[in-house]
């Protein structure tokens, strides 16, 4: 697991650690007589200490049945008040209605979006409960609720008078302390509420995810036991274990035997509603890393922030008994410091192996903290045809049937394959030195050689290739977004580019 | 609240408006204009409580019962259109008897244009699928409550606004006596503050009572009659806004800062000042009567323009919403000569890279460090404040850098044919202005500072006064004003000069994919049918067009790697100018960012030891503390690169301020040009050592200082080990 050690130093999930408590959970109803009534609040007396004044907020908290079953939010004063208010219209309530309302009160600057739904399901799951045997409207003993004239056998089956009470002060225990709260209502029905429960329908909209991107958890998600995690969505229990820093969303999906889009879903909750997550690139030799203007503006001025990179870059230790030092502040603010667009990772690693080596430096944590931290970013390379009738048509709208029958397939892909097997027997009478000389393990060159020589492909599979590539090329995919596209390594898809037409390579 | 400071404020305005006035029609800006999603769905509303006018529905905002009405200006929106084809006759009431070039008539126009009669239908009585009563009542909080913040969400609508209470009990809205004027601010003050505890219990009291006779009260509402005397206690013009979930606070915060704060501020001005808002009201009043007791006859359409044709304030409102929902400036007039200016500022600038995965940017923004939005920000609403309670105060150093504004170059955003066109169109502009803004729109280049405009500017004005200025200052302050008001229209940006010497890197937020530069997806959805190019593909095609002699746009961005000046791709001197042209085109779209360089100093052990034994010779007691003290205090802060190495002997320390550097930090500095160094070289160094934190790159402090990039190298080089060299934008 990585990515917990310098965003979190006690790795296990509390839900003070991500997630914004509750101030005060209030229970409400309108009472027949009295109007909007305050029946239950907790903490006691919180309204009163923190100067909430019930008057001003009842109308917000009761409100006209327009208003109901809709997601409240009021600021009043420094606070938040999120609620669902329900309305149900039944006979045999006086006045043929009953209003109530759990109203979630937090810090006017929390988080409250993964609430949001809880919220919302709390108010649904009373309605129903309230439905079926009126568990609210009775609990306060008093009839005024009901037409005098309703006569209830079940009156006396309701033993607990604080129902709602009980309820609203396990809500808010629960919720605060352990992120989730299963409550037992009667035989039947129980309350079982989770964060991490309900995926939130808001980022649905968000396309910005991509499938080459690396999530990366801020928080150790793995180490909460399994017990907690009952009730989560099933889609991000299984890609959990692969979400560590290096697999992208691509690869995720793979391994989870999961639907790409779903697992994006998750990824999307990840990151915008719980805020534990992190995009990064996937690391490679032939990444180009710059500098931004954080380098030095916060990093280097930033103690804490230098002492958790030392901590976080440094090298796994071989065995647990021994102790590996601590790579030096200077030594890390140099090396970052000499990022530039000219060179490539494998450059940088020869120039400074030096010091990455006697510093304990392991590159990949070092480039990944960077980009977290945003101390460098990655920049990113997009192939650009210089001539754009090549991938738009004459008219730039697109290929006529004509110049799609023009544009050669066969003859490009019989070109390619030529080429292919042309560095296929150059690689096998050994003429061709792997490109990263410092990537001398033997498992690693294997891997390179099967990546860069692969069997000889079939003329379909390479036409095939090359119109996927032309949509990427249209949809100006950068060179990392193609590879997992076409599951191409970089020198395969730059010979394909060439045979498409002359490009530039942009570094962005 | 400080009326005199708002008076002020608001005269400041006035004083802005009358030379800031001007892209108001156009459609010109590439950036702002197709930013559409940025508040799209934003409409106002004003309700307002206006006493004893009887009926609507009511929040009491006194004690004495008497019921309150409630009356809600709104703008059609776009969650209402339904399709309907209902065709009505009659709709030209209006087109007789106006002008057709009167600003009335322009808005009327333009909410035709924007809402075709036969494509919207307008549902009375409901905004947004909830009643208009509900709504004002909501959106009218208790008295106590009034002069801060309200929000109010209801699903995904957000109703943000700044309630405004009358100053005195008796609803008039004009300070009783304005010498006193001092101690009625304090008064008030007071009051907002502890509001909570004695009035409130009295006041909300009558709130709940009233919840009873509401329900009564609405039915009688038909029956009134509005008069000019009558006094509005509370008003609030409400903003309804439908943002993303996940950009809700940053939009919210927006538009109430920007815009709903500074719109009520000026509403309450002139209602103080001349019962603006009860006049107004009562003719809204009227008219709305007039289509109800006629109902059937008229739609809502032409009750529309009706309030459009008749009321200033509506017209205000309608135009806020018609410019500020297209990202651009609102420049609202109501009751013929008083103005303000409305806009969210585009967030299109950045200092820090921004998480572009993550964050939705603007595509084509800028990365820089030349905070052109600094320029802008005289005075601003402090947040920090209670409850979000307005403060008009002016920040002492709001303006800072605005002094240093000449010292930059000016790139215009716009082709200069259009920023003349605005600068033409605009009503009221002083004529002087105008004429030398156009001129200055044709000569200034983003190659020289704007220092060196001096002479054109003195000429531009003796030519067109047939005076001459020797008032130097004079000369420069209008100067200044000018690159303001291209700033604040978003027309031009402030750049350091271009040069052949300066290094670029294509922006890692510069337009690149999708279709637009709002557009996130990853994914083009393309069918057979292309119907618009990437962003970075229609840009090619544009600088084809306009750079015939110069290589492909893709091509030409390989240049710019950071690490050469780009003056080395130029083949010949005669290329010069149009690669020139190119760059300054490549900034404008934000796809090249200029790299500079930041200088930090260093100092070795072997610096050290020398200052230390110069300590020793000097042998008194007070360097002694001196050099503990320092010692301490580098524990904290400045020693963080030499802890905890193992492996170097000679270690360095950066310095990471030279202004606030101790006594002993500063000798080391002092020592590192003591021997060796030339006159001038000392001199220069400790001109300059003040810069070396980080804050202020090299190529600025050249041009501010007019000092050569030579001169600067070579003491850099001389410097050698000592210097920590950062690059980046």
């Amino acid at each position: 697991m990585i990515g917990d050690s310098y965003f979190d130093d006690n790795s296990h999930f509390t839900s003070n650690e991500n997630i914004d408590p509750i101030h005060t959970i209030l229970y409400t109803q309108f009472h027949p007589l009295e109007g909007p009534k305050l029946i239950f609040e907790f903490p006691p007396n919180n309204l009163k200490d923190n100067n909430i004044n019930f008057q001003d907020i009842q109308n917000y908290i009761i409100p006209k049945p327009q208003l109901c079953k809709k997601l409240l939010t009021l600021i009043y004063k420094d606070f938040r008040l999120i609620s669902f208010p329900m309305y149900l219209k039944k006979p045999y309530y006086f006045r043929n209605v009953f209003c109530f309302n759990f109203v979630f009160i937090f810090k006017n600057d929390s988080k409250t979006v993964p609430y949001e739904p809880i919220i919302e399901k709390l108010g649904k799951m009373f309605q129903i409960l309230e439905e079926q045997s009126q568990i609210l409207s009775m609990s306060c003993k008093d009839m005024i609720y009901f037409k005098s004239d309703e006569q209830h056998e079940n009156i006396d089956e309701i033993t607990n008078e604080n129902n709602s009470k009980s309820l609203v002060t396990k809500l808010y225990l629960d919720l605060n302390n352990y992120s989730e709260c299963l409550i037992p209502i009667n035989s039947g029905d129980s309350i079982d509420i989770k964060l991490f429960t309900f995926l939130s329908k808001s980022v649905k909209t968000l396309n910005s995810l991509s499938l080459e991107d690396v999530p990366l958890l801020k928080l150790d998600l793995s180490s909460i036991n399994m017990f907690k995690k009952l009730n989560w969505d099933q889609t991000l229990l299984k890609m959990l274990p692969y979400i560590n820093g290096v697999n992208n969303i691509y690869k995720i999906s793979h391994l989870a035997n999961s639907d790409l889009d779903l697992v994006v879903e998750v990824i999307k909750n990840l990151v915008y509603i719980y805020k534990i997550c992190v995009i990064v690139d996937i690391f490679q030799f032939d990444n180009i890393y710059g500098v931004t203007n954080r380098l030095d503006s916060v990093f280097l001025k930033n103690p804490l922030l230098l002492t958790e990179c030392q901590k976080y870059i440094v090298v796994d230790k071989v065995n647990k008994n021994s102790e590996v030092l601590l790579p030096s502040k200077k030594i890390i603010f140099q090396l970052y410091n000499s990022f530039k667009l000219t060179i490539r990772v494998k450059q940088f690693y020869k120039e400074n192996y030096h010091y990455i080596v006697k510093n304990n430096i392991d590159l990949r944590k070092f480039v990944v903290f960077g980009c977290s931290n945003n101390i460098i970013y990655r920049v990113m390379e997009y192939p650009l045809m210089r001539d754009i009738t090549l991938l738009y048509g004459s008219n730039l709208g697109g290929f006529t049937d004509e110049e799609y029958k023009s544009f050669d397939f066969k003859t490009r892909a019989s070109k390619l394959k030529a080429l292919m097997s042309n560095k296929n027997s150059l690689f096998s009478t050994g003429d061709i030195k792997l490109t990263e000389k410092e990537d001398n393990t033997k498992d690693e060159s294997t891997e390179v050689d099967q990546l860069i020589a692969p069997k000889i492909e079939s003329l379909s599979s390479i036409k095939k290739t090359l119109k996927k590539l032309i949509i990427c090329l249209q949809n100006v995919d950068n060179l990392d977004r193609i590879c997992v596209i076409l599951e191409k390594d970089k020198s395969y898809v730059l010979d394909v580019l060439a045979e498409i037409g002359e490009y530039d390579t942009v570094n962005m | 609240m400080g009326s005199t400071k708002l008076e002020k404020e608001l005269s400041n305005n006035n004083n802005n408006n009358n030379h800031m006035e001007s892209s108001d029609m156009s459609d010109g800006s590439n950036i702002s204009t197709d930013y559409a999603n940025y508040s799209s769905d934003a409409s106002s509303i004003i309700t307002d409580n206006d006493e004893s006018n009887g009926g609507g529905a009511s929040l009491a905002k006194s004690n004495n019962n008497q019921i309150n009405s409630v009356k809600e200006q709104q703008q059609p929106q776009h969650q209402v259109k339904k399709r309907s084809n209902t065709v009505v006759t009659g709709t030209t009431i209006d087109s007789n008897f106006i002008n057709p070039d009167s600003p009335e008539n322009k808005i009327i126009q333009e909410f035709i244009d924007k809402f075709p009669e036969d494509k919207f239908h307008f549902i009375k009585d409901k905004i947004c699928g909830l009643d208009k009563d509900i709504i004002a009542e909501y959106c009218l909080p208790p008295r106590h409550l009034c002069n801060q913040r309200f929000e109010f969400t209801c699903d995904e609508l957000s109703f943000i606004g700044l309630p405004m209470a009358s100053k005195n009990p008796d609803g008039t809205w004009n300070n009783i006596k304005k010498n006193k004027q001092e101690q009625e601010e304090e008064k008030e003050e007071n009051i907002d503050d502890d509001f909570g505890d004695d009035e409130l219990e009295n006041e909300s009291q009558s709130d709940s009572e009233l919840a009873e006779i509401k329900s009564q009260t609405t039915k009688k509402s038909q029956s009134f009659k509005a008069q000019v005397g009558d006094n509005i206690f509370v008003f609030n013009l409400v903003f309804i806004l439908d943002p993303l979930l996940l950009e809700y606070d940053q939009r919210v915060d927006e538009m109430y800062d920007n815009v709903a704060t500074r719109f009520a501020m000026f509403l309450r001005f002139f209602q103080q000042d001349s019962n603006y808002l009860s006049k107004e009201v009562t003719k809204i009043l009227e008219i709305n009567e007039q289509f109800n007791n006629n109902g059937g006859n008229f739609t809502v359409y032409n009750q529309y323009k009706k309030l459009l044709f008749k009321s200033s304030l509506c017209r205000a409102i309608t135009k806020c919403f018609h410019r500020i929902s297209d990202n651009k400036i609102a420049n609202l007039v109501i009751d013929e000569d008083k103005f303000i200016s409305l806009q969210i500022p585009i967030r299109n600038e950045f200092k820090c890279l921004p998480n572009v995965k993550i964050d939705h940017i603007l595509k084509g923004s800028f990365l820089t460090n030349i905070e052109n939005f600094k320029f802008l920000s005289t005075y601003k609403f402090d947040k920090q404040n209670m409850n979000g309670k307005i403060d008009d105060q002016e920040t002492a150093n709001g303006g800072g850098g605005v002094g240093e504004i000449l010292n930059y170059a000016l790139i215009f955003l716009m082709d200069p044919e259009d920023i003349i066109n605005d600068l033409n169109n605009n009503v009221g502009e002083n004529d002087l202005s105008t004429l030398i803004m156009t001129d200055l729109v044709k000569t200034i280049k983003p190659y020289s500072t704007l220092r060196s405009y001096k002479k054109t500017m003195q000429n531009l004005i003796q030519t067109y006064t047939n005076e001459s200025f020797t008032d130097e200052e004079f000369v420069m302050k209008m100067l200044k004003s000018f690159v303001l008001h291209f700033i604040y229209w978003r027309q031009a940006r402030c750049i350091l000069p271009i040069s052949s010497k300066n290094k670029y890197i294509v922006s890692p937020i510069g337009p690149m994919t999708g279709q637009r530069i709002d557009d996130f997806d990853t994914n083009i959805h393309y069918s057979n049918h292309i119907d618009k190019l990437p962003l970075i593909y229609s840009l090619q095609m544009e600088f084809k067009q306009q750079f015939q002699v110069l290589p492909v746009l893709s091509t030409f961005l390989t240049y710019f790697n950071g690490e050469d000046s780009f003056g080395l791709h130029i083949p010949s001197k005669d290329h010069k100018l149009m690669y020139f042209q190119g760059v300054a085109w490549c900034i404008k779209k934000g796809l090249l960012t200029q790299v500079v360089t930041f200088i930090y100093l260093r100092v070795d052990a072997k610096i050290k030891t020398s200052v230390e034994e110069d300590l020793e010779k000097e042998g008194n007691k007070s360097s002694d503390n001196v050099l503990s003290d320092s010692i301490e205090d580098m524990g904290d802060t400045e020693s963080l690169l030499s802890i905890d190495s193992f492996e170097d002997v000679d270690e360095f320390t950066i310095i990471l301020d030279p202004r606030t550097s101790t006594a002993i930090e500063k000798r080391w500095l002092y020592k590192l040009v003591q021997n060796d160094f030339k006159k001038s070289e000392q001199k220069l160094f400790y001109r300059l050592l003040k810069y070396f934190n980080g804050e202020t790159s090299i190529e600025y402090l050249c041009v501010k200082n007019g000092i050569s990039r030579n001169e600067i190298n070579q003491l850099l080089k001389k410097l050698g080990k000592y210097v920590v060299k950062v690059k980046h934008w």
